[in-house]
């Protein structure tokens, strides 16, 4: 910065280093964009600071404490450890969620990237109804969770929802189960939820970079000799790839935050099969009154969130797009 | 809640109530707000919450101001015992530190009675719990629709219907014993087993519909029984062309004659007050007969006290009045009276691993693990 | 290696209700190992013709032969044919010698061991061999150019089809590449098609020229040909550079006259025209000649409007004297020759050197009859 700082106020001034007096290097530095820009992004910078990452760090130090019920605790070095953590690890309601959480976030991610990829090859094929249908398949991203929460329980619901009606009058009474009764098929009930939202995402996300590939490229692979499947297969979808890492971050981060959904279906308790850890968080800060654990396992989140966004970050910077 | 306001505002006409909703998230939104002014030192002059041991928290960190001075004399001695735990934040040892308001009774089977009468059923006499898992299968058998409306797809519920359990086969001293932390395993895990065999005879959708819903069932027709607190009579009243004692009655849960499991609502009053002058005569209105009277007649639950004229309340909640005078009261495991949050939350996340996997031992386990807490 | 027919085929588009016809009964017959450049100006359905040789375009009516075989509805595997794309559509994620190994692998049996001796191969040919593990974004054009011309040499197949291939390239790595492709195509004789707006490539890259527009066919033959005897005034005007110039005349027996000028034809030149009497006469700008003042009765005067410098010659915009016309004739000059705008002097059309179309159907009446002399064979 100083470096070119000194080019510019010698080029503004027309006079060597050498010969600056000292008022006048500080009159140049205060007219340097670094100083003149500050009020831009000083204040965004400051508030961002204090309340994200301040918020964070203060999340840390409560999860080493053992603050809960409405006694505030005393933030002095000696009474900080790592109990929380070391509970975590021998709470069974813990080892639910994380393996829920981390089970969403894999296969319900893969899942959605795979049906927005079909859905996007679909819909790009279609040479009528094309807008349509991309409405249709973005629409439920646009509701909020609690929306589709209360939907889904409705189609979900045994007696009267409209999965197990319409397997019914297909005859296919064997597959018209409690979706969200039963616990061995509730969190893939719930991914199918999710799905059914963020699918339409990541479809529209793929349909704008299918749109970027030039029709040359099926022209040429289709003179190539390559069949439908093989073009999609060896030529168009690996150029998809920056895509799918994109999505994928997104929806990631997505289903860390599939609260909102669980929490509108089953409140702020959807059993050991479903539970995740967002959920545990609200419940065990929010009902229990238990404030460090919750903090814990909110650091635990964080340190996950860290975890899939900062190799993306890496890939986007490698690449020169940040 | 108006009309509590408004009686009140009637009688001191020079304070002024400045009523704060919390918005949004009912409860839960309001619970994290007040506990961060109360931590903070700044809390409001009182808010609605349960009393009992869901205050325990305030009580450990000193925020709740002692007011006997308040009880003592009238309002002690016309409170029913329950209430009067309640006040007490569930534990003798506590001052008293909120006033409670009306009393909601957890331990209730509602049932359809034509349906009864077609499978020839008398719900009035079963002895406890186990009969009426005997009545449940003998609904199945008759009748094409469910024996059971219960919600599953939040844990409470089960809680509730637990606790019901346990007391109609073991009685008030497996409770207390539960409560004390006591090793009452073989009682815990035989209201377990029951409470299994029940959620057996629920309908279909149990695990999708939430506790509203669930009683829906009745006037709807999906369901026989409800084991639910009095609460849901509010639901059943509103149903239309659903009259109590000809289409629908009621009584104490099976075995449970005697016992009033008890739900208040009442208001802490918390320390450091602002208005400390205007919070006493609060106190002192919401311990009224008259206040009483006319906030619980429309809420659809009982006073607190035991001296208020019953004329103008429904014939159920006159039958409730009388159980709660002569019976034994104690505190609901399921809400706030009986239970810290800790515990409570506890208790119901066994309830949902339950629900999931049905393993009776490890969670009698988790379950009296939870009251240690 | 093969022969390659096409058998008055046409080729429909539907555009809602309407149909567009993009190639109308086209019938053409390109020989074993032969260079065909189609070309026309953009819309002529030169590259639709080129697509339904490829597969990627099917055919409305009529037939495709490759060897006599008929290829319509085939797949494009079963065609054998490799094309070249304008964009060179190179598969941006897969190395070169991926992309050049791509269409093997897809339409052959041979064992990976014979695709990489055959791509290392190609790869000499073609001068490229360090270029083969890189990827297609780390190229320059002229080396992407290559490859998309490799991924279609390795191939082997019946016929190259190239479709603007060198479009992208500048000015002077089109020139050198335009004769690097000439040279491959002798050494390789696979039968070509070219498909090009720029009639300069037309000229000097390919055995025949097929020229094209508005969907028809207008004519076909080799550059000479083409050139020199073109079908009709739209060959005239497409091919060479500067283009021919064309005057309108009316014809009263060996008289043409125009607004500005008569001009007198030979009697066995007015035979040829027969009873036409609507007709255009058309002259190559090098053919017209300029002197100083008309001498002759056909000269005619005229004002020197521009001058354009060659160097080695001067394009000279002729506007007949008295005339408020802006319908310059174009003369071609040496470049040596002191000429300015705004001096005066004669223009000359020898009459062995004009070519005379039918004003209403543009047909060619009569082409110049001193051509032969001129093709005679150089001998050093």
């Amino acid at each position: 910065m100083s470096a070119i700082n000194k080019i510019k106020s010698t080029l503004e001034n027309g006079s060597s280093p050498e010969e600056h007096s000292k008022e006048g290097r500080i009159r140049s530095y205060l007219r340097s964009d670094f100083i003149r820009s500050m009020p831009f992004w000083l204040p965004p910078t400051l508030l961002m600071g204090l309340f994200v990452y301040g918020g964070i760090f203060w999340n840390f130090v409560i999860s080493l404490t053992d603050f809960s019920g409405v006694v505030r605790p005393e933030y002095a070095l000696s009474n900080f450890d790592f109990e929380m953590y070391t509970r975590m690890l021998g709470d069974p309601s813990f080892h639910a969620a994380a393996r829920n959480t981390i089970l969403l976030l894999v296969v319900f991610t893969l899942l959605c990237l795979l049906v927005g990829l079909l859905l996007a090859i679909l819909v790009d094929n279609l040479l009528k109804w094309q807008s349509i249908l991309r409405t249709v398949f973005l629409l439920p991203f646009a509701l909020s969770f609690v929306v589709t929460g209360v939907f889904w329980q409705w189609m979900y619901n045994p007696e009267i929802g409209t999965i197990n009606t319409m397997f019914n009058l297909l005859g296919l009474d064997a597959l018209a189960l409690n979706w969200l009764g039963n616990p061995s098929l509730r969190l893939g009930a719930v991914m199918f939820a999710l799905i059914w939202q963020y699918g339409g995402y990541a479809m529209i996300i793929y349909l704008a970079s299918l749109r970027t590939i030039p029709q040359e490229h099926y022209e040429a692979a289709k003179v190539d000799g390559a069949g439908f499947f093989v073009t999609y297969w060896k030529v168009i979808i690996p150029q998809l790839s920056s895509a799918s890492v994109s999505i994928a971050v997104v929806i990631m981060v997505f289903s860390l935050k599939a609260f909102a959904w669980l929490y509108t279906v089953f409140g702020s308790n959807p059993g050991p099969a479903a539970d995740i850890l967002g959920v545990m968080m609200y419940r065990v800060a929010f009902s229990a009154n238990q404030w460090a654990y919750g903090a814990a396992i909110g650091s635990v989140l964080f340190v996950g969130t860290v975890m899939i966004v900062t190799p993306y970050l890496y890939y986007q910077y490698k690449r020169g797009e940040l | 809640m108006e009309e509590l306001q408004e009686g009140f505002t009637e009688k001191y006409p020079n304070i002024e109530i400045n009523d704060n909703p919390v918005a949004g998230g009912g409860g839960t939104n309001l619970q994290a707000v007040i506990r961060q002014k109360v931590l903070e030192g700044d809390p409001p002059s009182t808010w609605q919450d349960w009393p009992g041991a869901n205050l325990q928290d305030y009580v450990d960190a000193g925020a709740l101001k002692d007011i006997s001075y308040i009880f003592e004399g009238e309002i002690e001695e016309n409170y029913g015992d329950g209430a009067l735990l309640s006040a007490r934040a569930g534990d003798e040892e506590n001052p008293y530190v909120a006033m409670p308001l009306n009393i909601h009774r957890v331990n209730n089977v509602f049932w359809d009675i034509a349906s009864v009468e077609e499978a020839g059923v008398d719900m009035t006499s079963i002895g406890d719990p186990r009969e009426y898992v005997e009545v449940l299968e003998q609904l199945d058998g008759e009748l094409d629709i469910a024996p059971l409306g219960l919600s599953m797809a939040v844990p409470w519920t089960i809680l509730q219907l637990w606790n019901a359990n346990l007391v109609g086969l073991h009685g008030v001293e497996a409770y207390e014993g539960f409560q004390n932390g006591d090793d009452v395993t073989s009682e815990v895990e035989e209201a377990l087993e029951v409470t299994q065999t029940q959620m057996g005879f629920a309908t279909e959708d149990a695990s999708s519909v939430g506790s509203d819903a669930a009683r829906l069932k009745l006037p709807q027709g999906d369901a026989v029984s409800l084991m639910e607190g009095d609460w849901a009579a509010g639901n059943l009243f509103a149903a239309e062309n659903y009259e109590y004692g000809d289409d629908w009655g009621h009584a104490p849960y099976p075995g449970t004659d005697g016992v009033y499991t008890i739900n208040t609502d009442g208001f802490p009053y918390p320390k450091p007050n602002p208005t400390p002058d205007a919070t006493d005569k609060w106190m002192e209105w919401v311990g009224s007969a008259e206040a009483q009277r006319r906030f619980c007649q429309p809420k659809g639950a009982i006073p607190c006290r035991t001296d208020v004229d019953m004329s103008e309340f429904s014939e159920l909640l006159q039958n409730q009045a009388d159980d709660y005078q002569s019976g034994t009261g104690i505190l609901t495991l399921a809400h706030g009276d009986g239970v810290t949050p800790q515990q409570g939350t506890s208790l119901k996340n066994a309830m949902a691993r339950f629900r999931d996997q049905g393993n009776v031992q490890a969670t009698a386990q988790s379950l009296m693990d939870a009251m240690t807490l | 290696m093969a022969n390659l027919t096409f058998d008055e085929v046409t080729k429909k588009f539907r555009d809602g209700n309407s149909e567009i016809v993009a190639v109308e009964e086209l019938s053409m017959e390109i020989n074993d190992g032969e260079f065909l450049v189609i070309v026309g100006p953009s819309g002529c359905g030169k590259t639709t013709s080129l697509r339904m040789v490829a597969g990627l375009e099917t055919i409305t009516e009529g037939d495709l032969r490759i060897e006599g075989r008929s290829i319509k509805g085939r797949s494009p595997q079963e065609r054998n044919a490799a094309m070249v794309f304008q964009s060179y559509a190179l598969y941006p994620h897969m190395s070169v010698r991926e992309n050049m190994s791509f269409g093997l692998k897809q339409s052959t049996d041979l064992s990976s061991d014979e695709i990489r001796k055959r791509v290392d191969e190609i790869g000499d040919v073609l001068d490229i061999p360090e270029l083969l593990d890189r990827k297609p974004d780390d190229l320059s054009g002229g080396q992407q150019q290559r490859v998309a011309l490799g991924r279609a040499i390795v191939r082997d197949p019946d016929v190259f089809l190239m479709d603007e291939p060198l479009s992208n390239l500048d000015a002077k790595l089109r020139a050198d590449m335009r004769t690097e492709l000439q040279r491959l195509q002798e050494e390789l004789g696979v039968t070509t098609i070219y498909v090009t707006h720029d009639q300069t490539e037309a000229m000097t890259m390919s055995d025949r020229i097929a020229i094209m527009n508005n969907g028809k066919l207008q004519q076909i033959g080799t550059p000479m040909e083409c050139y020199y005897e073109p079908n009709n005034i739209f060959v005239g005007g497409f091919i060479g550079e500067p283009s021919m110039n064309f005057i309108n005349c009316s014809r009263d027996a060996q008289t043409l006259s125009t607004d500005d000028f008569d001009y007198e034809i030979s009697e066995s030149t007015a035979m040829e025209l027969e009873s036409a009497t609507n007709i255009v006469l058309g002259i190559r700008p090098e053919d017209v000649v300029v002197v100083p003042e008309p001498t002759e009765p056909n000269d005619i005067a005229v004002e020197v409007d521009v001058v354009e410098p060659f160097g080695k010659e001067n394009n000279l915009y002729l506007i007949p004297r008295d005339r408020e016309s802006n319908e310059a004739v174009i003369g071609t000059v040496n470049g040596r020759t002191r000429v300015e705008s705004g001096d005066t002097v004669g223009m000359r059309f020898p009459e062995e050197h004009i070519h005379l179309f039918d004003g209403n159907s543009g047909v060619a009446l009569r082409h110049p009859v001193a051509e032969q002399e001129e093709l005679t064979p150089f001998v050093g």
